[in-house]
This record gives structure tokens, C-alpha cells and sequence, in this order.
């Protein structure tokens, strides 16, 4: 009985904390990958802006006030 | 970007909501596996309890949350209260799945099986429906401002349905013969080292659903953004 | 709203669409329903209810769908939307218009349903056809709010019935508790409970539609 009942109590929590260990897990991969995109978008301005300045400019400033 | 107030908050906020429900978490364990007496009647299942009913009560929340988001957001129009919603959403699914997981497998042994038809497992299953149908309308209709509305439109109905279900499946079963007659609420929990448990687990679980509701916030901003720019500057992805 | 309704009638009297999609589909699930329950098994009659209601809410379920199509086809919806009509009156033009279809399309169904599971002339069917109403415009209120939000996403033929199934559960289990009273040949007593639910959903499900239709069709 008791063997058996602690498998149901081992089995409820394992079931908990895998499922949120893994959702937090994908959240902070999410995040991150968000992250280094912003990085990129920003490298790349800074590049163009560097380059060749009037369009890149307008393009910036489309991009900002895109931005909610 | 520009620094703003907000991204300030939200940096200090993150840490702190994070070591707040890291911690909390751990006495709650420790109370759990440690300091609460066994429940005479039910074993050591009981223990399941401690996380169970305060998933509950966060689902219900989360829900709750995103009702009253998607009003605020037909009513102003500001999209962060549509990330929100949608984030409160994913939240209270996933807490509302580890319920109907961890339902059962406190069920089985004490009452001998798996499930019943029972008014609280039908309404959780269903809010269950409801909101798995909410989180596919919204990713049919990905960071629109049209999606937004329709997930709105969508949160405030089933928030108000939930109620009449409740209502509905518990005359469903009280009036055939009642399988079980104990609910969880009424067995036990007279021990105040019980009560005590069951409070900390309640605040850790709000801890960790604030936490996670804040980075799903953040997650959706920052989605919503990125959108915004890639197709502010025309480049193919 | 006459003008609406009368639009709404035209529009079907043409077509025959959702009252020949709920009648077709709600006879092929009761002939399919009816085989798969042994027909000698005294069970049959237990089931008979369960087997109508699941029938009445999914052939409804397919019907709604069909309600925004021809309209979007059209571009219809968009000259409605351009008149000086409120919405939500628009709104609740199309609910009355496909309660109708619905009941119509039903109205057909019961004789063949009582000649199928093999019910008794005494069964109760004034409390069973005002469950059948009390039904009918909560799926359409409900159904019509969803149907404009589903048909324009991709999905939008699986979307309806994932959305409107799980919302619909009260009036499923208040049409099979009267209804399973009905058949059975008993006065309708306690299970009144049951229809005053089912008048409490159709009432919320209409003002809220009236109020939230304005947001799901603004552009």
C-alpha cells in the first residue's frame, strides 16, 4: 500500500516539474533567440546607417515608429 | 532601443519575481515532504493535494486574467493588454493540464479510479476545451491587430461561460447517484500545519504564475516588436 | 431588421443551404447513430437521447458555419456594413434567421427520429420542442458571434466546431436531461431547473453578441 502509494505521489511530482522545468525551458530559448535577433537588427542598422545615410535613415525611422 | 522607465521595471521585476517564487517553492517542498503530518485517512497521496488545489486556483486565475485583459483591450485598443491575454492564457492552460494530470493520479488510489464524471474534473476538462480552441484561433491569426480582437471577443465569452458549465455539469451529476461523496475541500485541512502548507504552496504557485505570466508577457512584446521592425525594414527573412 | 430578416430568408430560399446542411448531415449522423446501437438491445431506448442531441448539435454546428460564407463571398457583409444599421441589430438578424433554418431543418428530423429509436407516441413533446427552441437560438447566438470570427482565419471549418462545442456543453446536458424525462413518458418536474439554464445561457449569449458583435466584423 505504501510502496504503491508513494509511486502515485513520486509520479505526481515528477509529472509537475518536468512539464514546467520544460515550458520555462522553451520560454528562456524563445527569449533569447528574440534577443539575438534584436542584436542582428541592430548591428544592421548601425551598418547601414554607417554606409549609405539618407535611405537608411528614412528606413530607421519607419522601424522605430513601427514599433508598438 | 531606447531605455525606457518600463524596461527598467521589468529587469528588476524579473529577478525579484523569480528568487521570490524560487524560494518560495523550496519551503513549500520542505513543508510538504517534510513538516506536514500524513493524512491519516488517505496516506501519503494526500501530499499530491499541496500542488494540486493550488494549481486549481492559479488556473482559475490565469483565466480570470485573461478576461479582464481582453475587455480592458476592446475597450482601449492597447495591444500590450492583448499580449497579456494571450500570455495569462498559455499560463493557465499549462496549469490547467497539470491539474487534469495530477487529478487522476491522486484519483486512482484514493477512489479507485482514474476519473469520474465528476461536476469539478467535467468543468476543468472543459475550460480545458475552451481555452486549447482560444490558443489555436490565436495562432491562426498571428500578431494581427484583427486576431486580436477575435481572441478578445473569444476570452470574454468563455470567461462568462464558465459559470453556466460549473452550474450545469454539477446538476448533471447530483442528480444521478453521487459516486463520491467527499470533496477534497471537506476532507481533512483541520490541522493547522495542513492549512499552513496549503497557504505557502498557494503563494509559491502565485510566485511562479507571475513569474511565468511576466516572461510570456515580455516573450510576446518583444514578438510583437520584432514583427513590427522586420517588416519595417523589408528584409525577407 | 425586417428588411435584414427578410434578406437573410431570400438569400436561403435561393440557396437551401444551411437548412439542407443541417438536414442532411443531422439525418446521415441519426441513420449512422441509429445502426451503431444494437436494435434489439433494450439499451437503444437509453441512448435515444444522447444520439438527438449530439445529431442537433453538430448538424447545427456544420449549418452555422455556412451562415457568414455567402455573405463573405459576396461581399456582402462589407454593403451591410456600410449601411447605417447598428450592429449589433445585424447581429441579432442573422441569430433569428439561423434559429429558424435550425428549427426547420429539426422540426423535419423529429419524425424520422421517433420512427428510428422506436419512441412512444406518449412521450412529452411540448417540453422536448421548447428545449429544442431554447437550444436552437443559443447555438445560432453563440454560433453566429464564432462563425464571423472562424471564417476569416485559414481554419475556418475546424475552428467553429472547436470553438462552439466546449462553449455549448450547458444546452447539450439541459436538452438530454429534458429530453430523457420526455421520452420516458414522465411529467417534466425538477428538470424545469433545466430549461431556466437553458433560458439563462440563450439571454447572456445574446446581449453579448449584441455587444461584442461591433468588434469581430469592424473592418
Amino acid at each position: 500500500m505504501t510502496a504503491e502509494s508513494l509511486t502515485y505521489l513520486f509520479a505526481a511530482y515528477t509529472a509537475v516539474w518536468v512539464v514546467l522545468v520544460a515550458y520555462l525551458w522553451r520560454l528562456s530559448r524563445r527569449l533569447q533567440q528574440l534577443h539575438r535577433e534584436l542584436e542582428e537588427l541592430r548591428s544592421e542598422e548601425r551598418h547601414e546607417r554607417a554606409t549609405d545615410t539618407a535611405p537608411a535613415q528614412e528606413r530607421v525611422a519607419r522601424g522605430t515608429g513601427g514599433a508598438p | 532601443m531606447q531605455i525606457g522607465p518600463q524596461t527598467v521595471v521589468s529587469r528588476s521585476l524579473v529577478p525579484l519575481l523569480a528568487v521570490c517564487s524560487a524560494a518560495s517553492m523550496l519551503l513549500t517542498l520542505w513543508l510538504i515532504f517534510v513538516y506536514v503530518p500524513t493524512d491519516r485517512v488517505q496516506g501519503v497521496v494526500q501530499r499530491i493535494f499541496y500542488v494540486h488545489v493550488p494549481l486549481a486556483m492559479m488556473t482559475f486565475l490565469a483565466f480570470g486574467v485573461t478576461a479582464v485583459a481582453s475587455a480592458a483591450y476592446l475597450w482601449s485598443r492597447n495591444p500590450k493588454y492583448d499580449h497579456c491575454a494571450h500570455a495569462s492564457a498559455e499560463v493557465g492552460l499549462l496549469f490547467c493540464s497539470l491539474v487534469l494530470i495530477t487529478g487522476p493520479i491522486w484519483a486512482k488510489p484514493i477512489w479507485g479510479t482514474w476519473w469520474t464524471w465528476d461536476a469539478r474534473l467535467t468543468t476543468t476538462l472543459i475550460l480545458w476545451l475552451i481555452y486549447a480552441g482560444y490558443l489555436m484561433l490565436r495562432s491562426l491569426t498571428m500578431h494581427s491587430e484583427q486576431g486580436a480582437r477575435y481572441a478578445a471577443v473569444l476570452g470574454i465569452v468563455g470567461a462568462l461561460d464558465i459559470p453556466i458549465i460549473n452550474r450545469s455539469v454539477y446538476w448533471w451529476r447530483t442528480i444521478h447517484p453521487a459516486v463520491l461523496v467527499t470533496r477534497e475541500g471537506g476532507t481533512g485541512l483541520t490541522d493547522p500545519r495542513m492549512q499552513l502548507t496549503l497557504l505557502c504552496s498557494v503563494l509559491a504557485f502565485f510566485f511562479l504564475f507571475a513569474w511565468l505570466l511576466w516572461l510570456r508577457y515580455r516573450q510576446a512584446v518583444l514578438e510583437a516588436r520584432m514583427t513590427a521592425l522586420w517588416a519595417a525594414q523589408r528584409i525577407p527573412r | 431588421m425586417i428588411p435584414l430578416l427578410r434578406k437573410e430568408f431570400l438569400i436561403e430560399w435561393r440557396a437551401r443551404e444551411a437548412l439542407a446542411t443541417a438536414l442532411l448531415t443531422g439525418l446521415l449522423l441519426l441513420v449512422v447513430l441509429s445502426f451503431a446501437f444494437d436494435p434489439t438491445s433494450p439499451l437503444r431506448r437509453e441512448a435515444a437521447p444522447g444520439a438527438f442531441w449530439v445529431t442537433v448539435v453538430f448538424s447545427g454546428v456544420l449549418a452555422i458555419g455556412r451562415s457568414f460564407v455567402a455573405d463573405r463571398e459576396n461581399d456582402c457583409l462589407q454593403g451591410l456594413l456600410l449601411a447605417p444599421l447598428d450592429r449589433g441589430t445585424i447581429f441579432l438578424a442573422k441569430v433569428f434567421a439561423q434559429t429558424a433554418f435550425l428549427l426547420a431543418a429539426q422540426l423535419l428530423l423529429v419524425p424520422l427520429f421517433i420512427v428510428f429509436f422506436d419512441l412512444p407516441l406518449s412521450a412529452h413533446l411540448l417540453p422536448w420542442l421548447l428545449a429544442l427552441v431554447l437550444v436552437g437560438v443559443g447555438l445560432s447566438a453563440a454560433g453566429i458571434l464564432l462563425a464571423a470570427i472562424a471564417v476569416q482565419t485559414r481554419a475556418k471549418e475546424i475552428l467553429l466546431p472547436l470553438l462552439l462545442v466546449p462553449l455549448a456543453v450547458p444546452l447539450l446536458l439541459a436538452g438530454l436531461r429534458v429530453s430523457q424525462r420526455a421520452f420516458a413518458g414522465k411529467p417534466l418536474g425538477e428538470a424545469v431547473a433545466w430549461l431556466h439554464l437553458a433560458v439563462g445561457f440563450d439571454v447572456i449569449v445574446l446581449v453579448v453578441g449584441w455587444l461584442l458583435f461591433e468588434y469581430v466584423v469592424e473592418d
